[in-house]
């Protein structure tokens, strides 16, 4: 019988060589992969060099979005009007009908003066260092959630002052088995699996006026981010996201509730 | 050759490994192939990498997987086929082994977002199990047949 290329002494350099090859070839194909679909415009292509996506705070420049500059929340959302202006500075408006605000205050519709800035992404230069608080905040004051079509992140600090105000749909995007072990009091879990699987489900939740929340776990976990995201996709205009999810829940001293999720979204 | 590699290398033994292996690839990688983003996503959430070089590394190592696994399948230079496997396997596993140790929990990357297994004993042990299929089909026949 003939041998076959292995029952001659294959040696070990045709072994890198072949290595080398499929290595080398699978570089090339990707790059040119990605080339072509960058060329055709494809959603689908990748920026060479990634960078930090960075969705822009609720509150507005002043307020890092980390846990730590809880406290800078509270001075940023001083007065519905004052502050609107802010916040509205620090993302892209978007041009559509003014939303209803949750609370009591008149919506201050002040757009930005820019017209559509690129992404919040660009954002992803370092946060300014905040500035100091310069007027009392008002406490009872929750800060109006302009439309956007992105996400944006809360702090730990408002996220808690609007789910004592009842002013905000909490969403819980982990699986519902860890919704059962404990979660926000309040929230409805909406498994970003699920959502994954099937997108109506973002499109049909009810939030009514009220402006959304999504958390998972911890900062570590990206599945609040992506539900936010899916959530903007579904429809939904007034899209939050609270980083520190129920880790930084915990931290903080806030109670949680155990069990079975409430209800799945209609 | 010991006796162990003696018996796994048997060509009946090894174009099995050899083809179940390189289906496995083909799987995997055509799922990161076809959604970019969320595989660029996942390489990102294992936090390894330098985040400027997660791009690159998620729209390469699909296709190096697919040519190793079309190696494989093909029996093409199915050893230098196993061996690129046996590498991406190795990484596979410390990635996810270390991901496991640090108690990150999201979506596992491992056939693109076709299945969202986060990170634990269940995907580590997977991971070793191929990483030992690739060591295997990496095994030079036993001499005197066409595998």
């Amino acid at each position: 019988m003939s041998p076959s290329p292995e029952s001659r002494s294959e040696t070990g350099a045709d072994l890198v060589r072949g290595v080398a090859l499929i290595l080398a070839a699978g570089l090339a194909l990707g790059f040119a992969y990605n080339a072509l679909q960058r060329g055709a415009g494809s959603t689908q292509a990748l920026a060479w060099v990634r960078e930090e996506v960075r969705l822009a705070s609720l509150e507005g420049p002043a307020a890092a979005p980390d846990s730590t500059a809880a406290e800078t929340g509270d001075p940023a959302a001083a007065s519905a009007g004052d502050g609107a202006q802010a916040r509205v500075e620090a993302v892209p408006a978007h041009p559509g009908p003014p939303a209803r605000s949750p609370d009591d205050a008149p919506p201050a519709q002040e757009r930005a003066p820019h017209g559509t800035a690129p992404a919040p992404a660009a954002a992803s230069a370092a946060p300014p260092v905040p500035p100091a608080p310069a007027t009392a905040p008002a406490p009872d004051a929750l800060p109006d959630v302009p439309e956007s079509n992105e996400p944006r992140e809360v702090s730990y600090a408002l996220a808690k002052r609007f789910h004592d105000a009842g002013a905000a749909l909490f969403v819980d995007a982990r699986t519902r088995g860890e919704f059962a072990e404990g979660h926000i009091p309040g929230a409805r879990s909406l498994p970003f699996d699920d959502v994954f699987e099937r997108p109506e489900l973002a499109r049909q939740l009810e939030a009514g006026a009220r402006p959304i929340i999504a958390y998972c776990g911890s900062a570590d976990c990206n599945l609040s981010r992506d539900l936010a995201f899916a959530l903007v996709e579904g429809g939904h205009r007034r899209v939050l996201v609270f980083r520190g999810g129920i880790a930084e829940w915990r931290a903080g001293g806030a109670a949680l509730d155990e069990g079975g999720p409430a209800e799945h979204s209609p | 050759m010991s006796p162990l590699a003696r018996t796994l290398a048997h060509p009946a033994a090894l174009r099995i490994a050899r083809t179940a292996l390189g289906l496995v690839l083909l799987v995997a990688a055509l799922g990161k192939i076809g959604d970019p983003a969320a595989f660029a996503g996942q390489v990102e959430n294992y936090r390894l990498a330098p985040l400027w070089s997660v791009n690159l590394i998620a729209m390469s190592l699909p296709w190096i997987e697919l040519l190793a696994g079309l190696a494989l399948v093909l029996g093409v230079r199915p050893r230098a086929g196993a061996v690129v496997a046996l590498l991406c396997m190795a990484v596979f596993t410390v990635a996810v082994g270390s991901a496991w140790a640090r108690g990150l929990d999201f979506e596992c990357g491992c056939f693109g977002k076709a299945s969202a297994a986060t990170v634990g004993a269940r995907k580590f042990t997977e991971n070793v199990g191929l990483t030992l299929l690739a060591a295997i089909a990496a095994l030079r026949a036993r001499g005197g047949a066409a595998s």
